[in-house]
Order: structure tokens, then sequence, then C-alpha cells
């Protein structure tokens, strides 16, 4: 091993505590950005023109909302937000002060993701859970989600992938993490070891996250 | 038991406005099966979707069990909705569920202990007879099964209206045919009053007790099923009854020039349409005998509607002059009418029992 990857085995110390802040940052930010952005997903779908919920003018707002903020390249956005971040989380630095844009980042995108997962089912199912007497709130948690489990993991993987691809980014703002940890021994020093072990790690966790996401995916489909 | 009165549902679409339903007033009685029929786009899908208004119309008011529907809050209609079942061309199952979690759908509103549940599903499911699917997916049915399943799911909550929307439209003649008379079994076991939307006569013929015809978004004709087939009034209504019979056939075959419409001299082709219900006498038979005359018969149609027998047949008929005017007026004294169609007879005069198009 020293000779393949010498100086990754200098320091795996490092290593370890990279590998602990990706996934703390994707933990944290993932966890909020579902949430959030799932929540804005049912918005947009039932308050839309012929949603169970129609109210047009909040579906104007957030349809133009979740425009602009997926208009913002993601480094800017790091950028633009570290007043807001360090009103929010006392900080603007570190994997605390990632968390903000982090999901600023994401919830836009995951929020268009989870609509059109929910676009796929067929509104003939909706029309007849109205005419058994659902109310809305009804049709939101046992039609739209429930009906939409595998659509929803498929889009959950895809947001998730991302969101690791952003956390490396966020190294920009010292959030650490294996992004930095190749940019700045890998790129800035010239251990090109680092930067494939990164590699390999990051390979392995996308692969991790895809095969669980078709694992629900294919569970949930009849 | 349903009321409509004015109904009218106008949707704005991007050519303008476009009149779905225009002024409809229906009355429909209590275990009845009403059928509203019509060729793709007359309205008659937006018409039962005002029913249960998932549709609200644009103005007039529906009444159900005296109850105004137009008049309800969003929640007292979704109590009113659970009395109404529905059921759909696509069949709309939840593809997730399990058949069993299909039919429990309406049930799970507390009120019932799961064992409730499970007795009631089980209920329903005979009710269909589709007992052995209980653990199936719906992806795993056939059409007609989807449909038992969907039937079944509407029927949950103990609805005294069913309204289906081209039910039978997406499964084979055979399947439509068991669909049916699952239709009719129900509505004869439990008294229940059904709704059928359909485009094809011969749903109408096999279960509805009375019908309204729809095109353009207005309701042009309705009555009894067996009046509105012995004498439609309207163009519409005819070219529907036409897809249920044959007998207009014999017009192709004149322009076709086929060789059974080529007569000899003496005879004359005549179509006879049963008006009342007589057909059960051996007409046929009856005339060829006393006014000896020969009856050959290119095509029959007889159908058994509302319990009564409708039809009519196109026959060549050979004889003696006088004998065929004979018959043709002992056939319209027992109520038969009779237009000629064709007429080779000697010394053609006009005749004045020449009925035109009906």
């Amino acid at each position: 091993m020293w000779k393949i990857i010498p100086n990754v085995m200098e320091k795996p110390d490092i290593l370890a505590r990279s590998i602990n802040e990706t996934l703390v940052m994707l933990g944290w930010s993932g966890g909020i950005s579902f949430a959030l952005g799932m929540f804005l997903g049912v918005v947009i779908t039932v308050t839309k023109k012929g949603g169970v919920m129609e109210i047009p003018p909040l579906y104007q707002t957030l349809e133009k909302l979740i425009n602009f903020l997926r208009s913002i390249p993601f480094i800017i956005l790091l950028a633009s937000l570290i007043p807001l971040t360090r009103l929010i989380m006392g900080t603007a630095i570190g994997v605390r002060g990632a968390i903000v844009p982090l999901v600023f980042g994401t919830v836009p995108f995951f929020a268009r993701q989870i609509e059109s997962a929910l676009a796929e089912l067929d509104p003939g199912v909706v029309e007849a859970a109205l005419s058994m007497g659902s109310s809305p709130v009804e049709i939101i948690f046992r039609v739209y989600l429930k009906e939409s489990v595998a659509p929803i993991a498929r889009a959950t993987t895809i947001t998730a992938i991302s969101l690791i691809g952003l956390t490396a980014m966020a190294g920009a703002v010292g959030a650490g993490g294996l992004g930095d940890f190749a940019i700045r021994y890998g790129h800035q020093r010239n251990q090109i070891d680092v930067t494939y072990v990164t590699i390999l790690i990051l390979a392995l966790l996308v692969s991790v996250i895809q095969l669980s996401g078709n694992l629900i995916a294919a569970k949930n489909t009849h | 038991m349903i009321t409509l009165e004015n109904v009218c549902k106008t949707f704005d679409a991007k050519e303008g406005k476009v009149e779905a339903v225009r002024d409809v007033s229906l009355n429909i009685k209590q275990s009845e099966i009403f059928g509203i029929i019509g060729f793709s786009g007359a309205g008659k899908s937006t018409l039962v979707r005002c029913i249960n208004l998932l549709e609200r119309p644009t103005s007039g008011r529906v009444y159900i069990d005296g109850i105004e529907l137009t008049g309800l809050s969003e929640h007292e209609l979704r109590q009113a909705r659970r009395r109404i079942g529905m059921i759909f061309q696509q069949f709309n199952l939840f593809a997730s569920r399990t058949v069993f979690q299909n039919i429990a759908y309406p049930l799970r509103r507390g009120g019932l202990t799961s064992k409730g549940i499970g007795d009631k599903v089980h209920e329903l499911l005979e009710l269909v007879d589709l007992s052995d699917k209980e653990t199936a997916y719906p992806s795993q049915l056939s059409g007609g099964q989807k449909q038992r399943v969907a039937i079944a799911r509407a029927l949950a909550n103990d609805p005294n209206l069913l309204l289906c929307d081209e039910a039978t439209s997406a499964l084979d003649p055979q399947t439509t045919l068991s669909i049916l008379k699952l239709l009719k079994k129900l509505n004869i076991q439990l008294g229940l009053t059904i709704v059928v939307i359909t485009h094809e006569m011969s749903v109408v013929k096999e279960i509805c007790d009375k019908v309204a015809v729809m095109e353009n978004g207005f309701v042009v004709e309705q009555g009894e099923v067996f009046s509105i087939f012995a004498n439609p009034k309207t163009h519409i209504s005819q070219d529907f009854i036409d897809t249920t019979t044959n007998l207009s056939k014999i017009n192709s075959l004149i322009e076709e020039k086929n060789a059974i419409t080529s007569l000899k001299p003496g005879e004359c082709v005549l179509k006879f349409r049963y008006l009342e219900k007589n057909a059960a006498e051996a007409l046929v038979s009856t005339i060829s005998r006393r006014f000896n005359i020969d009856v050959n018969i290119i095509f029959a149609n007889l159908d058994w509607i509302s319990g009564a027998p409708l039809g009519g047949l196109v026959s060549v008929v050979s004889g003696d002059r006088r004998g065929i005017d004979a018959a043709i007026e002992y056939l319209e004294s027992k109520n038969v009418e009779v237009e000629v169609i064709l007429d080779a007879r000697a010394d053609v005069e006009n005749h004045t029992k020449c009925y035109g198009e009906a």
C-alpha cells in the first residue's frame, strides 16, 4: 500500500476526517433539503391550475422563486449567501457554514424533481380519490406520496448524487470534506494518488446511493 | 333520485369558450339503470361529472335524494360523494396497492376496525366474484378483473348510486358483457341506481331502462330504451340504433347493385319493423300462408330489449300484387311498420303505403 498510495498512507487521519466531513454535510443538508424540497414540490403540484388545492398566486410566486434560485451557479450562491449564513448559523465557514448554501442549492432542484415525480401519477387516479370523497390533504398523503414512492426514490437518488458534487465545492468556504482534501493535497501539492483515492471513495459513495435508490424503486414498483 | 335542472358547463379554452354541457335537465329514478349515449365530444363525460360535482356546473342545479349538491360546502360535498360510487374507462386503480388495499382505501377513514375493514373487503370481493385475487396487484389483473376491483372499491361505502364513465369501452366484447351482467346483478340485488355513460348502443340495449341521447352538449332525446329503439325521433338516435342492427345494410347492397336486389317482375323488397311487443307472433308464416306470397328473408334482426322483442327484417316478397298489398295492410294492422325499399311489381303506381324514413 505504501508503494501504491504513499501520500494517502501518510495521513490516514486527515482522510478519515475528510470522509466524515463529507458525510456530515451530506447528512445535514440532505436531510433538510429532502424535507423542504418535498414540501415545496408537493405545494407546487397541488396549487397549480387543476390541482387539488388550486392557489394560482402562491403557485406563480413559488414557481418564479425556484427558477430564480436554480439560475444561480452554486459557487456564486455560496459567496452571495455568506451574510445570511452568518445570521442563521453564527458562522459562514466550516461544515456549519456550508449547510445553508448547500440547502439553498439543493432545495429548488429537488422540488422540481419531486414535481416531475408526482406528475407521473395518472390524473385519473386522483380523480378516483376525489370521487370517493377524499380531502386534498388525504390525497397528498394517501395518493400522491404513497403512489409515487418509486419515482420519489429515483428523484432522491439523483439529487443526493448531485449534492455530493456540491459538497466538494463547499470546500471553497473552508468546509473541508473530500473535495477539499483532493484539491489541497492532490492538486495543489501534486500528490496525484490523493486525487485518485478520493475519486474512488466518491465513486463508491455514489454507487451505494444509486444501488439503494434502485432497490427502493424496484420494491415499490408493481 | 337524481334531478338535474338546466345544467350548463362551459370551459375556458384557448380557442374561446367551449360549451360542453348545455341546459340539460334530467330525472333519474331510484333503482333505474339510466344510459347517456353520445359520440365522443358530445359532453356526456362532463355531464356525468356534473352529477358528483367533479366538474362544478357553470349554472344549474343538481339534486340527489332531495339534497342540492350544488349548494353544499366542500366538506359536505365530500361526505355526499362517499355515497356516490364512480368507475372509469381506465379503471384508475392504485397501482402500488394490492386488490385488498385498493378496496380498503375508502374504508380507512376511521369508524371501522381493521377486522371490520377485512370483513367488508371480503364481502365486496365475493360480490364481484374476485375472492382469489385479494393479494394481487392491478398490473397482474386483466381489464375485466381491474374493472371488478374498481366496482368493489366504488361500492365500499354502500352507495345507492353508481356512475359509470365509459366503464366497458376499454374491454373486449365478452368482458364487456360480463361486466354489464355484474352491473345488472348489482342493480337487482342491491337496488343500486346506475348511470351508464357510453358510446355503444349495444351497452344501452343490454342493461338500460332509460336512455338520454346527447349531441353537442344537448340532450336531444330521452325516454324508455324500448320506445327510443322502436321509434327514434332524431337522426342521431337512428344512427346509434343502426349500429346495433344490420337492416340498413340493404341500402348498400342496392347501391352495389348486388344480385339479390335485381328483382324479377312481381317482386319487391320490403322492410318490416316491429314497433310493439308482438314479434312473438308468427307473422311471416301467417302472411305467406294467408296471402299466398313468398317471403325470402335477406336480413333479420330481432333483439330482446327491456323484456320485449324488438327489431325487424328485410325480405324479398313475391306473389300476386293484391296478395302483397293485403299482406302489407295486415302487418300494419298488427303495428308492424312496412317500408317498400324496391318495387318491381306489375302495374306499379305510386304505392301509397310507401313510408319515408321514420
